[in-house]
């Protein structure tokens, strides 16, 4: 059920007009868990069974781990719950992928074998559940956190329909403490709620859809030949926009309708392109998934801890992994490994550079710019279909292209006249709205980059408000079209 | 842009929220009436986006009911355009129509999907041509074959449902009337676009009306498409394709075993179009093969005098206007071909298709001739 559909507006008024009704809390639980199921059936009705055998083992991993005393016990079953966890999520999402790789290598070293392709439908959401109900076992593991005391409860941590299919990924030290008390109505959490859930939607149907996706299809859907200099960086510039308004507005949406159930849920976007750095840029960045990696692979790796090479190589690592996570293809892997590269590059200037002149505010805003531009180049093997293909753009991004360079050295009269569609592949107004939007969208979040948007909706008078709503609800109907899936569904 | 909440409580704005929402929504629908009565003033009208989970709604309507078989319409744009399934209906009284052609694609995946469904015993009107039965076009309706087997579950069902309500009656849900499209028309300085000449309902029928299109651009178009499905493609020779073709009769006896019927129909085509296809695929040596060897009924427009004198004005296409007119010559083609086995009732039927057909037009808002 995606949020940004009418069977979502009917379920959500359902549910919370029921929710409230009822006065028992452990009721009130109940029907949010049964809706959760409901909606995660909507997408594939047997695989809600995989969600409730990851939420079984762990419940159970979890208990007898924190009852025994033995080191020895504790460790298996915390292997009971990896195998169960990553061996889900390895035969679902990566199963297509190690068996054509292991063709290919076969093949490579003459061995003549043949495979049933297998047919193998990714459950949605698996990756974002999976990793939840695993910080779970892990924190309990580490007595970080004690178990939960009700099944219910547990339960509904990993069911949460808010978030349950592309986070973010809560905590359940988060979650649960939330489920003790019943989470009363408040005037100011559903108005505030519903505010998120309707900004979320207005990001990705009127940006994302409706002005984005077009753009970046035209350059990464076109088989064309001539892709040239300028319309790489559009198509790009719009993918990243389209990206961050998809992801981000999905996670808005989340938050927000937990919001409107009672229940708060950490941010998961902090005006990300407003990073100054890489790991400035992971901490705003899909936070969740970004502490998660932090906290349950980079640290257990040696973290910035044990030496230069053990940091570096801790970082290349957690975030080669982290590419695969978002896809079972070599793209993602690459698009990983660039971050890798790119953040122990970071660390190596820093030890280079005078500590008086990182701190230099004039050079924060140029160094930003180089950020996203950098951020925006490792977002083309994100989004292409293959390695050639994100060679292809990424190598005409950076003037290598079959016009690159040429274009690069013309003469500057001749640079700057105005662009027509015999010589790019994309015409002139797409070219406007790409430039447009993320200059826009650069400079929102570098005015942003320290604030809340609560912070600023606070100072904005109620009708004021009253009419940005309005003005949201115009342009969702108007840019409503072609349904797209949220891109994050897909891992 | 945006994206930054926070975890505590503190941190919600304080304010009238229900005052604000209330004020909200009032403004939005003030504006969406407005909008709609100024779309709506400039002649245009609702339409129901054709995707593939329309097209599901219907394919879940094949199977017969009452012991009458429904007709299944298959094929492409020119079975969608041509035959205005309402008037299908007053022609063949009591049976469902179903329409399942999809444009610009081969109907043939269908086809096979309804030959492989056992509960599918219907009639199949299947429109056709010689390029269409090459196989290199035979999966360009899969994409809607496996949504329906493997992602048309109740969420799906539920959505589209509402989709069509809001479509039916938000003529700003039009997908011409998009701000994005109408963002790019404007920056190009083109004028506000007039009403679009295609329409689609509920049941997937379409009726297009050429009155006040650039036939020219149309006929290029249809042309150049034509020309894309042959040049520089490695079509096969007469042996060849009719080899290929005549896999398609397994299919057709497995229906027409089940009780079912299988009709392929040639739809008309006009002009520099049908000349083109003529010279790439000679009816002589394709179309009057195939059909001489496979046990389904084939009718070709060109060999059926009621059929051969309507007029595509794009080439490919026909009109409004003649829609329905065509669609009961066929109904009356078929009814004399004994194809249902009821030649009386529907015969009477047709008097009363010519009476009904005002009826219609007030129920549905279509104008059939």
């Amino acid at each position: 059920m995606l949020f940004n559909s009418y069977t979502f507006a009917v379920f959500f008024i359902t549910v919370l007009v029921l929710y409230y009704l009822v006065q028992s809390w452990k009721w009130r639980k109940t029907i949010l868990l049964a809706a959760s199921y409901l909606f995660y059936a909507a997408w594939n009705p047997p695989f809600v069974v995989l969600l409730w055998l990851s939420t079984i083992v762990d419940w159970f991993a979890a208990r007898w781990m924190h009852a025994s005393r033995s080191r020895r016990t504790r460790r298996l079953f915390l292997a009971i719950s990896l195998a169960a966890n990553l061996g889900l999520l390895g035969f679902f999402k990566y199963g297509t992928f190690l068996a054509e790789n292991f063709l290919v290598l076969a093949r490579s070293l003459g061995w003549d074998l043949t495979l049933a392709a297998p047919s193998i439908i990714l459950p949605v959401g698996i990756s974002f559940y999976t990793f939840q109900t695993l910080s779970y076992t892990l924190d309990v593991y580490r007595r970080k956190t004690a178990p939960a005391d009700s099944f219910l409860d547990y339960a509904l941590y990993v069911g949460f329909f808010p978030q349950l299919v592309a986070g973010p990924i809560v905590r359940a030290v988060d979650f649960l403490p939330q489920c003790e008390r019943p989470r009363g109505f408040s005037g100011k959490a559903v108005g505030w709620g519903l505010s998120l859930m309707l900004l979320g939607l207005f990001e990705k149907t009127a940006l994302a859809d409706g002005l984005l996706a077009p753009i970046s299809e035209a350059v990464y859907g076109s088989s064309s030949s001539r892709l040239d200099f300028v319309s790489a960086w559009c198509g790009t510039l719009a993918f990243s926009a389209q990206v961050f308004f998809d992801f981000a507005g999905y996670s808005l949406c989340a938050i927000g309708a937990a919001l409107c159930l009672g229940f708060t849920i950490q941010e998961n976007f902090r005006f990300p392109y407003a990073a100054v750095g890489f790991s400035d840029f992971w901490r705003r960045w899909h936070i969740s998934l970004s502490s998660w990696f932090r906290d349950y692979l980079y640290v257990p790796l040696g973290g910035s801890k044990r030496g230069r090479f053990r940091t570096f190589a801790s970082l290349t690592i957690t975030m080669l992994l982290g590419g695969l996570w978002h896809g079972a293809s070599w793209t993602f892997v690459v698009w990983g490994t660039l971050h890798g590269f790119y953040l122990v590059l970071e660390r190596a200037v820093r030890r280079i550079i005078p500590r008086g002149v990182a701190g230099v505010s004039f050079l924060r805003f140029p160094v930003a710019i180089l950020t996203f531009l950098l951020v925006c180049v490792a977002l083309v093997f994100f989004r292409a279909d293959s390695l050639d293909q994100g060679l292809r753009i990424s190598t005409t991004l950076l003037g290598f292209g079959p016009d690159g360079v040429i274009r690069f050295f013309q003469p500057a009269a001749q640079q700057y006249l105005p662009p027509d569609s015999a010589t790019h592949l994309l015409r002139p107004e797409p070219i406007a709205i790409s430039l447009g939007i993320t200059v826009l969208l650069l400079s929102i979040h570098w005015v942003m980059r320290d604030r809340s948007l609560a912070e600023v909706a606070a100072r904005i008078p109620w009708w004021a408000r009253s009419l940005v709503l309005a003005a949201m609800i115009m342009a969702i109907l108007g840019f409503s079209g072609e349904d797209r899936a949220f891109i994050y569904f897909q891992f | 842009m945006l994206s930054s909440t926070s975890n505590s409580d503190r941190a919600w704005p304080e304010g009238p929220w229900l005052k604000t929402w209330l004020l909200a929504i009032a403004l939005a629908l003030a504006a969406v009436a407005g909008w709609e009565a100024e779309l709506r003033h400039l002649g245009h009208r609702p339409t129901i986006v054709d995707d593939d989970a329309l097209w599901a709604s219907q394919r879940d309507r094949v199977y017969t009911t009452d012991g009458r078989k429904p007709i299944v319409l298959i094929g492409d744009c020119r079975i969608q355009l041509g035959l205005v399934p309402q008037v299908l209906r007053n022609s063949l009284p009591g049976r469902r129509i179903v329409q399942l052609a999809i444009q610009e694609t081969s109907p043939i995946a269908t086809l096979r999907d309804l030959a492989a469904d056992p509960r599918f015993d219907g009639i199949v009107i299947c429109g056709l041509d010689s390029r269409q039965l090459c196989k290199d076009m035979w999966d360009t309706q899969q994409r809607y074959v496996a949504y329906y087997h493997t992602a048309y579950h109740w969420n799906a069902r539920v959505n589209r449902f509402l989709s069509t309500l809001m479509q039916k009656t938000l003529v700003s849900l039009h997908p011409r009337l998009r701000l994005s499209e109408l963002t790019i028309l404007l920056a190009r300085g083109k004028p506000f676009p007039a009403p679009y000449y295609l329409e689609t309902h509920a049941d997937r029928s379409r009726l297009a009306d050429y009155g006040g299109v650039d036939l020219e651009a149309h006929r290029k178009w249809a042309l150049d498409r034509t020309h894309w499905l042959s040049n520089d493609r490695q079509l096969p020779g007469v042996e060849e394709w009719l080899h290929d073709a005549m896999e398609v009769e397994e299919w057709v006896g497995t229906i027409q075993a089940r009780g079912g019927r299988v009709v392929f129909m040639r739809p008309p085509t006009s002009g520099q179009v049908y000349d083109y296809e003529e010279f790439i695929f000679p009816k002589a040596m394709f179309w009057d093969a195939f059909a001489a060897r496979t046990s389904a009924l084939c009718i070709h427009f060109k060999d059926v005098p009621q059929l051969a004198g309507f007029d595509c004005p794009d080439t490919v296409h026909l009109d409004r206007a003649d829609a329905p007119r065509f669609t009961r010559e066929l109904g009356k083609t078929l009814v004399a071909r004994d194809l249902l086995g009821e030649p009386t009732c529907a015969v009477a039927s047709e008097h009363a298709a010519a009476g009904s057909a005002s009826h219609h037009r007030h129920k549905s808002g279509v104008d059939y001739p």
